[in-house]
């Protein structure tokens, strides 16, 4: 594992972390000459599983690039974006995210998870969802400023949910769950995003303002990286760069023409 | 309106009423992490699991509070150590372990000597209670409110999407850790008042109410809070004038109250529905 001590010069200095972080690191800007995501013989173990979820998997993600992870139900997709943002802990390898150490900096890395993992019948508003991506910028004791409220009304606005904006999060459709957490992932202002199943089960017009969205916040800086994992290649308004096959925890060769979405 | 003013003359009827006061503040906020987490049975558990550690300390002369705190601490911690293992599944940790403290403390009130001395430990007794015990609620009160002041987004964001919040850099299992504690907290707090069978009512029964007729997290804690106070209020006056066990009462109430939210709830609902559908 890399520390601080390891880092080049230039990139040492601290950026805008919050006075007490939650992780008590010190956070580093994504190192220039580093892709946004190298996945180095990572295996991941679920307690009481019979084989290991992941298996020495090594991939990359240019910084830039917008990637495809495609596969079958129990793949692995879900465990490696977990993986990567440090839900689950790593049996071996490495993961570096902009060429700093998992969990180096929780400002970079945004994750969006299936909507289930979500107790959407919590009493808040769609605007306070969102700007709880702000709140690895501030870490214990400070409350949300006006920047960060001015973040979440734009990214709710990039969504076009600035009518939702008070709603409670219990009425809202599926379509407009997933475009919310969308929001607060834009929110975050992070400079990779890791999408699990983000266009499962909605229609056809909340896939197009989220491709849309996504490209527009892709387009707005040059080395912002996107790894969805996806069943749906093929009906995605989201652009693909490339494809990453998983089967069983192993890389594998993507089934079908994975071409067409480019 | 005299028989407002009347049992004020009494410095019992003071001092119960503003325990009750304070009581009701504390669960009310506390309450409302615990419906939401759906911690309730836990909450009950946890009300029973005190016993032996009150008896202990009416045994041994000790302030009561202490005894239950350490109960309430051994059996929040011995919960907690289960469920992480997840060699058995917190609800049968909870089932567990309540039964088990709940049961010794019967066994140590035979030993103390007499059941009928040691039964406002189970019912409550709010209208005996001194400035002393008033002075540890409100200090309590002060701790556990400035607590979960202090970490309101931190544990909002850790009840409604834990993998976000770890995904910041927070540990969800810590923040519970410290709710866990903050509610056993309340819980010694709150004996004084409705004794150990009806405390979790108290916890439970407002914030849930509250939570029928809301649709903020601070709104649901304010109204919750306004419930446990009317709820403690009445039941006081209605223990004073029918001679009524006071902690019964004041649980009665908070059941009324539930009752009420429950009505405006699907009164909302079917006014809705006939919008939607004329």
């Amino acid at each position: 594992m890399t520390d601080e001590t390891t880092q080049p010069a230039e990139t040492r200095q601290t950026i805008g972390h919050p006075r007490w972080p939650y992780a008590r690191r010190v956070c580093h800007a994504f190192r220039p000459d580093a892709p946004a995501l190298a996945v180095r013989d990572v295996t991941v173990s679920y307690p009481g599983a019979p084989r290991p979820a992941l298996v020495a998997l090594t991939l990359t993600v240019a910084a830039g690039a917008s990637v495809a992870l495609v596969g079958c139900n129990g793949a692995g997709k879900s465990t490696l974006l977990k993986a990567i943002v440090g839900l689950l802990p790593l049996t071996g390898g490495d993961i570096r995210v902009g060429g700093l150490p998992r969990g180096g900096c929780h400002h970079h890395v945004a994750y969006l998870p299936q909507r289930n993992a979500l107790d959407w019948r919590f009493p808040i508003t769609v605007r306070r969802l969102v700007v709880t991506g702000r709140y690895a910028h501030l870490g214990w004791l400070r409350r949300p400023g006006a920047a960060d409220w001015t973040a979440a009304d734009a990214a709710l606005a990039e969504l076009d949910m600035t009518g939702l904006a008070q709603r409670q999060i219990s009425e809202l459709s599926g379509g407009q769950q997933q475009r919310a957490l969308l929001a607060r992932s834009l929110a975050q202002g992070a400079e990779l995003l890791l999408l699990d199943e983000p266009l499962n089960e909605v229609d056809a017009a909340t896939r197009s303002a989220f491709g849309a969205a996504l490209a527009r916040w892709r387009a707005a800086d040059q080395r912002r990286a996107v790894l969805t994992a996806t069943h749906h290649l093929h009906c995605s308004e989201i652009s693909f760069d490339s494809v990453i096959g998983l089967a069983e925890g192993r890389l594998a060769e993507p089934a079908g023409d994975w071409e067409v979405v480019r | 309106m005299s028989w407002l003013a009347e049992p004020w003359q009494y410095e019992f009827f003071r001092t119960g009423l503003l325990a009750v006061l304070l009581a009701g503040v504390l669960c009310a906020w506390v309450g409302c992490y615990v419906v939401l987490r759906r911690m309730a049975f836990l909450g009950d558990g946890l009300s029973h699991a005190v016993l032996p550690g009150l008896v202990v300390a009416y045994i041994g002369g000790w302030p009561l509070w202490t005894g239950a705190l350490v109960a309430a601490l051994v059996t929040t911690a011995g919960i907690g150590w289960a469920g992480r293992r997840q060699q058995v599944t917190e609800d049968s940790a909870i089932g567990v372990w309540y039964t088990t403290m709940f049961a010794l403390g019967l066994v140590l009130m035979q030993r103390a000597g007499s059941y009928r001395s040691v039964t406002h430990l189970l019912f409550g007794d709010v209208l005996g209670v001194t400035r002393g015990d008033v002075a540890v609620l409100a200090v309590l009160t002060v701790l556990v409110s400035g607590t979960l002041w202090l970490l309101h987004k931190e544990l909002e964001l850790t009840t409604f999407d834990p993998q976000h919040a770890e995904s910041v850099g927070l540990r969800p299992e810590w923040l519970r850790g410290i709710l866990l504690v903050l509610l056993a907290v309340t819980i010694v707090a709150t004996i004084q008042t409705v004794g150990v069978l009806l405390t979790s009512a108290l916890l439970v029964t407002p914030a849930a109410a509250a939570g029928l007729v809301t649709r903020r997290l601070l709104m649901m804690m304010a109204v919750a809070t306004g419930i446990a106070v009317l709820a403690g209020v009445g039941g006081l006056y209605a223990s004073y004038y029918r001679q009524l066990p006071s902690g019964a009462t004041i649980v009665l109430f908070c059941a009324l109250a539930f009752g009420v939210a429950r009505c405006e709830a699907w009164r909302r609902r079917h006014c809705r529905t006939n919008r939607v559908h004329p």
